[in-house]
């Protein structure tokens, strides 16, 4: 659930962002799900939550959860409803500077070392 | 190098010496134990990772050489973000090599104020010596045009009459691959995986990787530490002696979950970093340089030093992710006339290292009213020292603010600057298990632990306070000076 949740927040933070980042958003997705997984239950398990939280609170704007909805009711979610939710910005922060800290990955590999 | 992997780890294992940890501390005490021709084993919580498997790859590199992958923070407010190396070799492997003596001015202090008698410049001189021959410390190469984003802040020094200086570096044949904080792919940067860790295994020493210390038991006249790897498979160590040399916020949280020292951890201090990226009129190609080759002293005794930073396209994107998508794509269409500096504060706020959840630290800090003027006064000086050297704008790690594209700017964001707004980072922490000979300190001048006769700690944690410079040589002095005393003793 965690990566059906993670994904579509990263796509929405990247939608306007032309850096020319050659990661894909299902790698970043996985990026991220693996810095987090490294982390201590104590960070762990409050982003779980919030997360669950994000997703079963679609269901009293779209009658559906956030997992299930089509991309673009995703992305009208995060947009619209999400984003005044407490401490979203605080999950921006770190989903946001995680992903941007792997978009770069694939590129990166195309430049040889000496 | 010869490296017990995980999967090779025998359940019990003996020895005389046990040091746990194998970063600038623990190698320390790992060559002159093995020196000495004693039976030590190095305990390392990371992985091996050898120079040729360092790629360009930010994200999977930080995953692999970070602590937590990188999420450690210390929480206060603002909360800060802190980063370690968790691998053979420590932070040694992802800092940049900096390797400053320690500055005269705090060994005064910690004489006077903590009554560390025999850490003076003098004695610690021939420490220093042999430390900066086996990391080849050097001078940096300059005037080849590769370093134009430190070559430019030199120039503005230069016209604004400040003191800039060349900084020592643990390189040999650097070859400009920007790539220090994510492990050196040439084997250039002299990391103690590359330089100490190698020459104690030659003499001996022994070490058992990916193994994390859990419990720490003083029994009789031995030490019994149980350790866990990544299969969960449990390892027990009994030796004579420990020499604990975990960083300073794992260090005092196995003495405090143990219940070895009640006051460990208690006083932690740090440096805080800023990152201020700057556009220039011109193309840098900061990225064709190495991580700095220089840093900017004028301010030292007030604890503000400024250097130019890793230049990356991951790194430049993540420490701008707190502006809006526009402001990065604008950075990001021009990005070779960028460049990225650091001002560092010898902060002046105290932390604190948890053990209420056992399983790993939690660190929070009050954060000190001085550190915002202290602040403050870094950008000023930096934004000072930038548009000198001809930068057009600058963007501070300052949340809700747009960026500076004049001095008039810098002063009216410093005017309405409150921490919450700051986007701070900290490398440097230190000072959570302080060496006193007054008594009041965790440690003893030998860096033994209070209480006990057989643990030792010789790490960033012993460090009376901040030092306001990059603590490397600073710590592996001081491990061989407790060395020195240990081996002189027994």
């Amino acid at each position: 659930m965690k990566s059906k949740v993670l994904g579509p927040l990263i796509r929405y933070y990247f939608a306007d962002l032309k850096l020319g980042y050659t990661n894909s958003v299902e790698r970043m997705t996985s990026a991220v799900e693996m810095s987090l997984e490294q982390s201590p239950w104590f960070y762990r398990l409050p982003i779980s939550i919030y997360l669950g939280c994000l997703n079963w609170a679609a269901i009293f704007f779209f009658l559906k959860p956030f997992t299930g909805l089509s991309l673009e009711k995703q992305q009208t979610y995060l947009k619209k409803i999400a984003c005044h939710f407490p401490m979203f910005e605080g999950i921006e922060k770190l989903v946001r500077t995680l992903s941007l800290l792997s978009a770069f990955d694939d590129g990166s590999d195309s430049q040889s070392n000496p | 190098m010869n490296v017990i992997q995980p999967s090779d780890v025998p359940s019990t294992v003996s020895c005389e010496y046990l040091v746990i940890g194998s970063g600038a501390g623990g190698s320390v005490a790992a060559l002159e134990l093995a020196e000495a021709g004693k039976d030590v084993v190095i305990l390392e919580e990371g992985l091996y990772h050898d120079t040729k498997s360092f790629s360009r790859n930010v994200g999977d590199m930080t995953r692999k050489l970070y602590r937590q992958g990188g999420i450690s923070p210390f929480w206060g407010k603002p909360a800060i973000g802190f980063a370690e190396g968790r691998c053979v070799g420590g932070t040694t492997v992802i800092n940049g090599g900096l390797l400053w003596r320690t500055p005269e001015r705090i060994l005064e202090s910690w004489k006077k104020n903590e009554g560390l008698q025999g850490y003076d410049p003098e004695n610690l001189k021939k420490h220093f010596i042999k430390i900066e021959t086996l990391l080849n410390v050097s001078p940096p190469k300059t005037g080849d045009g590769l370093n134009l984003d430190s070559e430019i802040i030199q120039k503005a020094c230069k016209a604004l009459g400040w003191k800039y200086v060349p900084a020592p570096r643990a390189v040999n044949n650097c070859v400009n691959t920007n790539q220090c904080a994510t492990g050196c792919p040439t084997g250039a940067k002299q990391s103690t995986a590359l330089s100490y860790l190698p020459k104690a295994i030659s003499k001996g020493a022994r070490i058992l990787t990916g193994c994390r210390a859990n419990s720490l038991q003083s029994k009789g006249k031995g030490i019994i530490t149980s350790a866990v790897t990544p299969s969960a498979q449990r390892v027990t160590i009994r030796s004579k002696y420990l020499f604990l040399a975990s960083g300073p916020i794992q260090s005092p949280f196995l003495l405090q979950k143990n219940r070895l020292s009640p006051i460990a951890g208690e006083k932690l201090r740090f440096h805080l970093n800023f990152k201020i990226v700057a556009e220039f009129p011109h193309e840098i190609h900061a990225d064709r340089g190495t991580i700095f080759t220089g840093q900017v002293q004028q301010f030292e005794n007030e604890g503000i030093l400024m250097m130019a930073s890793n230049f990356n396209p991951a790194y430049i994107a993540s420490t701008l992710s707190h502006y809006p998508d526009n402001t990065l794509n604008e950075v990001f269409s021009k990005l070779p006339c960028h460049a990225m500096y650091v001002t560092q504060i010898q902060s002046k706020s105290h932390g604190r290292v948890h053990s209420c959840f056992q399983d790993a630290p939690f660190v929070t800090y009050d954060f000190a009213e001085a550190d915002l003027d202290l602040l403050k006064k870094g950008y000023e000086h930096t934004a000072r020292m930038l548009f000198a050297a001809g930068a057009k704008t600058l963007y501070p790690p300052i949340k809700g603010v747009q960026p500076a594209r004049n001095f008039q700017d810098v002063k009216n964001q410093i005017d309405h600057l409150t921490p919450s707004q700051l986007e701070l980072i900290s490398v440097h922490a230190m000072s959570s298990c302080p060496m006193s000979g007054s008594g009041t300190g965790v440690v003893d001048l030998e860096g033994k632990l209070k209480g006990y006769e057989n643990i030792f700690l010789c790490d960033a944690s012993i460090l009376p306070s901040n030092i306001g410079e990059s603590p490397q040589g600073t710590i592996m002095a001081m491990a061989h000076e407790i060395l020195t005393r240990h081996l002189a003793n027994s």
